[in-house]
């Protein structure tokens, strides 16, 4: 297997299709359905990058991003926002928290894929 | 109608922000139809009839919903003109208001229904659009794989190509070769021909020489004849130097006619190999001509194979396109999924605001009234599924086989 991400959304249509992009490209995706149960994931299987949703229920996605970055083993794992989330004030706010990348949804696999190649070479 | 009061004005809120969600619904519905239109206009339509019985003087549009919300009061107190006023009981008629309770109640059960459904839809949808990418991949690459075999390695239709090419020009060198020792041949021929020209000459001047001699023998017999015992030993000598004549002209004669079988045998021998010669230079000439003809039929069998292969290549990578727009269109209806459970969520709210307003809760509502608002959204039902929700339909109209030939 390739390297490993971690995908957490609370739809479980766009985890799907985030795994059935990546999966035929030798990624291996590991699923969360909101930002505590990924930052549980995460805590107990390191992976090489994270893709993470804005708006979800129980932690959201700056909260579990926050908590993720805090985790020595992480600081330099690469994380990226996955949203319907456009506004700029948002993606400011992500960027400080130092993610590498912010990708707005509708997502296209072809963009997904080279965004993932360029952080994970 | 009498004033509203705070509670009723939430109430028809609520309503105003399902309709805004069900129009939210709709738009994204066009962009990414899926057959959710009927079940969507039947939620529309029992929103709109609960918030039309409530207010007559709703606006219409959705675009008048956010001065609406800007009006209401956010603390449950009475407004200014409404204390001034003496206090005025509310009529409600709560038969009809716990109507309106069931039906908030269906259309909360309807937009699960149709979430539930949009969810299965889109998994089922995404499997088949990756399983169909899947597959195409594979068959592109099992072509552009095959093809290569075909084309390509030692018994591909390259190399073969490469073999036609390499065995012509072997064949041309070959040709040629055959037509340089034919000419080297012939030129020998020529040679031995000469050569033996100029032996037959010497063998005629020794058969001249020895006639001469012979003559001059026979001279000399006579006239050792003539001296009579005195020459007597000269006789002798004549006659052997005759004897000599004679045997010099039957050398000559016989080197002349062996010369002439050799030369007749040479020259039949080279004939014989001049024309198996000429017969091979025609084979190669044929071959030559036959694996150049070959060469050239092949190779554009070679370009159509790579022509295929790039093709095959192409369509792979439009499929993998069409995925792109395939894979965004599936969001979008992920997102209606999502804005019809907040559609269900914002409806069971409604829901319990009016079990609060008419104290009394959905199960409580009695079968009379339950009835009325289920006969009121069953004429609004197009979708079998729909029915399910109010406890099938009452007519066996259903009951038959799927597929029938009459």
């Amino acid at each position: 297997m390739g390297k490993k991400i971690l995908c957490i959304d609370d739809s479980s249509t766009i985890r799907m299709l985030v795994k059935k992009t990546l999966l035929p490209l030798d990624y291996e995706v590991l699923e969360a359905e909101n930002g505590k149960q990924g930052l549980e994931m995460a805590i107990n299987n390191p992976v090489d990058l994270l893709l993470v949703d804005v708006n979800m229920p129980v932690m959201n996605g700056f909260e579990c991003v926050a908590a993720v970055k805090a985790l020595p083993q992480y600081a330099k794992v690469p994380m990226v926002f996955l949203t319907t989330e456009s506004s700029q004030e948002k993606k400011d706010q992500g960027r400080q928290l130092g993610v590498s990348g912010w990708i707005i949804k509708p997502f296209e696999p072809d963009g997904l894929v080279k965004i993932l190649r360029m952080l994970l070479p | 109608m009498g004033a509203m009061t705070l509670r009723n004005k939430k109430i028809v809120l609520a309503v105003l922000l399902i309709l805004q969600l069900v129009e939210l619904v709709a738009l994204a519905e066009s962009l990414v139809p899926l057959g959710l239109v009927v079940p969507l206009l039947s939620l529309a339509l029992l929103a709109w009839l609960f918030a039309e019985r409530h207010h007559k003087s709703l606006p219409a549009t959705v675009d008048r919903l956010e001065p609406v919300v800007v009006m209401v009061p956010e603390a449950d107190e009475p407004s200014k003109s409404q204390s001034d006023s003496p206090v005025q009981k509310p009529e409600i008629d709560l038969s009809l208001l716990m109507e309106q309770q069931v039906s908030i109640h269906l259309a909360g059960q309807l937009s699960r229904l149709v979430s539930d459904d949009t969810e299965k839809a889109v998994m089922t949808l995404s499997n088949s659009i990756f399983g169909l990418l899947q597959t195409s991949k594979k068959v592109s690459l099992n072509i552009e794989e095959s093809l290569k075999t075909l084309t390509g390695g030692e018994a591909g239709l390259d190399s073969m190509v490469q073999h036609l090419d390499t065995h012509w020009q072997a064949f041309n060198n070959l040709g040629q070769n055959f037509d340089t020792l034919r000419q080297a041949l012939e030129k020998d021929i020529h040679v031995l021909s000469v050569t033996v020209g100029a032996i037959n000459e010497f063998s005629d001047r020794i058969s001249d020489l020895a006639d001469q001699t012979n003559v001059l023998a026979i001279n000399a017999s006579i006239e050792a004849a003539r001296v009579g015992l005195p020459g007597r030993g000269f006789a002798v000598i004549a006659n052997q130097v005759q004897l000599l004549a004679k045997n010099s002209k039957t050398i000559a004669e016989t080197m002349a006619e062996t010369v002439r079988n050799v030369v007749s045998t040479v020259e039949l021998s080279f004939q014989r190999q001049t024309e198996r010669i000429r017969t091979s230079e025609k084979l190669i000439a044929r071959s030559e001509h036959d694996l150049r003809d070959w060469s050239q039929k092949v190779e554009p069998q070679v370009q159509r194979v790579e022509l295929l292969v790039n093709q095959s290549r192409s369509m792979a990578e439009l499929v993998t396109q069409e995925l792109n727009s395939v894979t965004v269109s599936l969001q979008f209806q992920d997102r209606v999924r999502q804005m019809l459970e907040h559609l269900e969520v914002l409806t069971r709210s409604a829901g319990d605001d009016l079990a609060n307003l008419t104290e009394v809760p959905l199960s409580g509502v009695s079968e009379n009234v339950r009835m009325r608002a289920v006969e009121r959204a069953s004429k609004l039902f197009t979708v079998e599924q729909e029915w399910s929700l109010v406890g099938g339909r009452r007519s066996n109209e259903n009951n038959g086989p799927r597929v029938e030939l009459f």
